[in-house]
């Protein structure tokens, strides 16, 4: 495949790569509060992406790949609601193990990467429209 | 006139580079948060062009060869498409690669809009009509 | 010519305006340059000049001629190359018509 195509395919797989994580991240943060139902029960448990490289034959290159959605397993604070469904027999209740500020970075950061990886499809695009313009008569 | 037709040569090297380049950017973008990483860049233009293999002759070098034989791929060991890879080193900002991936493109529509230019200066000349 | 007009001077004290003899711009001393030497000149500048725009652009192939230097360059032998082959047609045309001309 010639080197611009290429490049169109590989960022295509970075914007896809950073989609993910933005939905990941909204999930995060539209559940920062999601607490249990029943006594002592678990609350939302924060999930996480990871990306791993990938060799596409075809192109000859790396892509990104995302290698899976896990679920963080950091412990889960512990707030004093004792009204609540979710109290336990002291009255505490877990929270999601979701930080908001952690999550607003990311999704900021993930949102510059989507848009770098559009950039490069942009600046390939403009590549392949000169390429084809020397094409023209004058 | 010779040195014209090695213009031409150059100019059509310094395209076909800056094309491949922009794939090693787009590469390391698109894998600027995949943990472990290494961003990787071509050697400069004028140190690529001394080791330079065209990419199509790379059939005859067996042992350059990465993929199933019979195929030609578009890497293989340190080369892209015949240009050298250099390692650009572990902790390469987002940015940094953006302005790379900007002047890259900057450098490809001057290279592209020379070879249009001298190719009419050389159509113009050969015409009998004004 | 403009030396002719020269001659043409106001003086209040002669009563006006008087008309002196015109002055020949060429003297004994002046060289004689002949047109073909004078177009070969002017085609060899020209050449130069689309050189300059060659070696500029290697240049800046190789990253080592600014922006501005190879397309300043470039402009300038475009112009040169235009202008010699309006020159060179325009000589084509009137040869044409003088051979078209009844003897």
């Amino acid at each position: 495949m010639d080197a611009i195509s290429a490049t169109m395919k590989i960022a295509a797989s970075g914007l896809e790569a950073q989609s993910l994580r933005v939905r990941t991240v909204s999930e995060n943060i539209a559940n920062a509060n999601s607490l249990g139902s029943a006594p002592g029960a678990d609350p939302y448990r924060r999930k996480t992406i990871v990306f791993e490289p990938q060799f596409d034959k075809v192109l000859g290159a790396e892509i990104v790949n995302v290698k899976k959605i896990g679920t963080d397993p950091g412990d889960f604070s512990l707030s004093y609601d004792p009204s609540h469904p979710a109290a336990d027999a002291q009255g505490y209740v877990k929270v999601p193990n979701v930080n908001p500020l952690i999550e607003m970075t990311d999704m900021r950061e993930a949102t510059r990467s989507y848009d770098a990886n559009l950039n490069i499809i942009e600046q390939a695009r403009g590549m392949a429209m000169s390429t084809i313009a020397l094409l023209d008569d004058r | 006139m010779i040195d014209g037709i090695n213009l031409f040569q150059t100019v059509t090297q310094k395209v076909d580079y800056l094309a491949v380049r922009h794939t090693m950017l787009a590469e390391n973008v698109a894998n600027a948060d995949t943990p472990g990483y290494e961003a990787h860049d071509l050697k400069p233009f004028t140190e690529a062009l001394r080791t330079v293999q065209p990419a199509g002759m790379l059939a005859t070098h067996g042992r350059h060869m990465v993929a199933q034989s019979g195929q030609t791929t578009f890497r293989e060991e340190n080369r892209v498409q015949g240009w050298e890879i250099e390692p650009s080193g572990n902790q390469i900002s987002l940015e940094e690669q953006m302005i790379e991936a900007a002047d890259n493109t900057r450098d490809y529509e001057l290279a592209t809009q020379l070879m249009k230019k001298h190719v009419s200066m050389l159509k113009a000349t050969l015409s009998t009509r004004g | 010519m403009i030396e002719a007009i020269a001659g043409i001077g106001y003086s209040a004290a002669a009563g006006g305006v008087q008309l002196a003899p015109a002055q020949s711009v060429y003297t004994q001393d002046t060289p004689k340059v002949s047109f073909g030497d004078a177009m070969k000149a002017t085609a060899m500048k020209q050449i130069e000049t689309v050189q300059a725009s060659e070696q500029t652009t290697m240049a800046a192939m190789h990253g080592q001629a600014s922006l501005q230097e190879v397309v300043q360059a470039t402009v300038k032998a475009e112009l040169a190359v235009e202008t010699a082959l309006a020159f060179r047609n325009k000589t084509i045309e009137a040869y044409q018509e003088i051979m078209r001309m009844p003897v």
